[in-house]
């Protein structure tokens, strides 16, 4: 099973309020405030979101000590989302479950679905890190 | 700005220094507890076997100890460097630009041949290194001489800095200790000596981008699509967190160590981020986006309106390579440390 998820999307979200020269506040705060509130609408707990800069920001969901990394980049009416089960490199060589982490995402690829804030998620296939591929009704794990 | 910066760095390698001088009793006593018995030396056997044994425990064990000595040394570099960076930026306020050009990952591509900041500080470390070798030579003729007191002098500062010039400790904690006080010396002696490798003039210059440089850019960002308004913006001076290289900002600190967030410091160590000085927004984003999986684009600056960010998707632009991730992403302070311990390796070899 894979660690990783990676989507675009696009959201009736306004884009951020910024200014001229904004460098400190970066994009996609307001969906990252949704999908957090998401997440715990659905029960899981969540850290953040954070502001990561360039990278924009970062949620941590738990499932009991198990770390799932979110992080969205862009604009709140255009972004990227993407993901990972956080077990570590010898968590992945040793095949970790990651049962904990198919259910998050499935879960909330339906609960961004059923949420009028967002229009459109386009799941990929992902080779280093990297979309690849057509786009997807669901995260491929 | 370079004030700024300067007591960024200053602040950020004062930091380091502190959280890994605090914990470093804590980090060599983790050590020789995961070892646990490796430093317990059984008594001698008398038949072939035990002695057979005993021989491949011994060359186990040194194996052992010089892994955690090179743990220590490369920890000690570290927060030498830090040291260095911190009494360089203290005491040379022409410094300041001097640092900006180490820590530029670019300087070394756009310097001629042997002349980026770091060749410097490589060149002049190894040729003071050639020239206390050669006075041992004039010693053996003038024992008694003003020159010896200066060798002397010399071969303390060896203890220092070589590893080699004072004994294997006789248990782990020892040796990593042993090291990390080699290496910290070795940190901070490059990072001092940093400033006297270039001369005044050489310091200024590392020249922020000219106008004509910028219209250069303006119209590359215009010609990959942007409107005049973005690629003004893109052309200006890249000014955020720079890209995260060893230590991405996702990661958090493994259970035994508490399982926290990674230390502020640490992250953004000149040793953890590329951030080159005078490198333009548009400029950074193709950087972080060639070296940086997980980077994909980021929003751009202007009135609220839907689309129109920055995207390397968009742009066509392709991920580097792992080599070259390697190589333009490791932050030049960490690329020379480890140049510097190549070079310091050799040091002295043979002679004890």
């Amino acid at each position: 099973m894979k660690g990783y998820a990676y989507a675009e999307c696009t959201s009736n979200l306004p884009p951020d309020p910024r200014e001229e020269d904004d460098e400190v506040t970066p994009g996609g705060r307001g969906a990252a405030n949704a999908i957090a509130q998401i997440l715990r609408a659905l029960g899981y707990r969540v850290e953040g979101p954070t502001d990561e800069g360039d990278h924009g920001w970062d949620l941590n969901a738990f499932v009991e000590r198990k770390r799932i990394w979110l992080e969205v980049q862009g604009d709140s009416d255009e972004f990227w989302l993407q993901s990972e089960a956080m077990v570590g490199f010898f968590g992945r060589m040793l095949g970790a479950d990651l049962s904990h982490y198919r259910d998050l995402m499935q879960r909330l690829n339906q609960a961004l679905g059923a949420d009028p804030r967002f229009k459109e998620i386009r799941w990929f296939e992902t080779r280093r890190h990297q979309p690849v591929g057509d786009p997807l009704p669901a995260p491929p794990l | 700005m370079a004030a700024s910066r300067t007591d960024r760095l200053r602040a950020g390698a004062g930091s380091i220094s502190e959280w890994l001088t605090d914990r470093t009793d804590d980090i060599a006593d983790k050590i020789s507890d995961f070892y646990r018995g490796a430093d317990e030396v059984p008594p001698k056997p008398n038949d072939l076997a035990g002695k057979v044994a005993a021989a491949g425990r011994e060359a186990g064990r040194a194996k052992l100890r010089d892994a955690v000595g090179v743990t220590g040394l490369a920890a000690g570099a570290v927060v030498g460097a830090g040291d260095g960076a911190v009494e360089m930026a203290r005491g040379l306020p022409g410094a300041a630009r001097f640092t900006l050009r180490l820590l530029n990952p670019v300087d070394s591509f756009i310097s001629p041949r042997g002349e980026a900041a770091w060749d410097q500080v490589v060149d002049t470390s190894a040729g003071l290194a050639a020239k206390a070798l050669d006075a041992e030579e004039y010693v053996a003729k003038d024992p008694r001489g003003a020159f010896a007191t200066g060798v002397q002098w010399a071969r303390d500062k060896r203890r220092e800095i070589d590893p080699n010039a004072t004994p294997v400790a006789p248990t782990l904690k020892g040796e990593f200790l042993r090291n990390l006080n080699v290496g910290r010396n070795d940190g901070r002696l490059i990072a001092e000596l940093a400033p006297y490798a270039l001369g005044v003039g050489e310091l200024e210059a590392a020249a922020p981008l000219t106008a004509v440089a910028r219209a250069a850019r303006v119209d590359k960002y215009i010609q990959q699509g942007f409107s005049a308004e973005k690629a003004e913006y893109l052309a200006q001076p890249y000014g955020g967190m720079g890209h995260h290289s060893v230590i991405p900002r996702r990661a958090r600190l493994p259970d035994f160590l508490g399982g926290g967030p990674v230390p502020q410091a640490i992250l953004d160590s000149p040793f953890n981020v590329v951030k080159p000085a005078n490198m333009t927004r548009g400029d950074f984003y193709e950087l972080h986006y060639g070296v940086d999986p997980y980077f994909k684009g980021t929003r751009l600056s202007g009135p609220p309106r839907r689309g129109g960010g920055w995207s390397g998707k968009r742009l066509g632009l392709q991920r580097y390579n792992a080599p070259q991730r390697l190589w333009y992403g490791t932050p030049n302070a960490t690329r020379q440390a480890v140049a510097v311990a190549g070079i310091l390796g050799p040091f002295g070899s043979g002679e004890d």
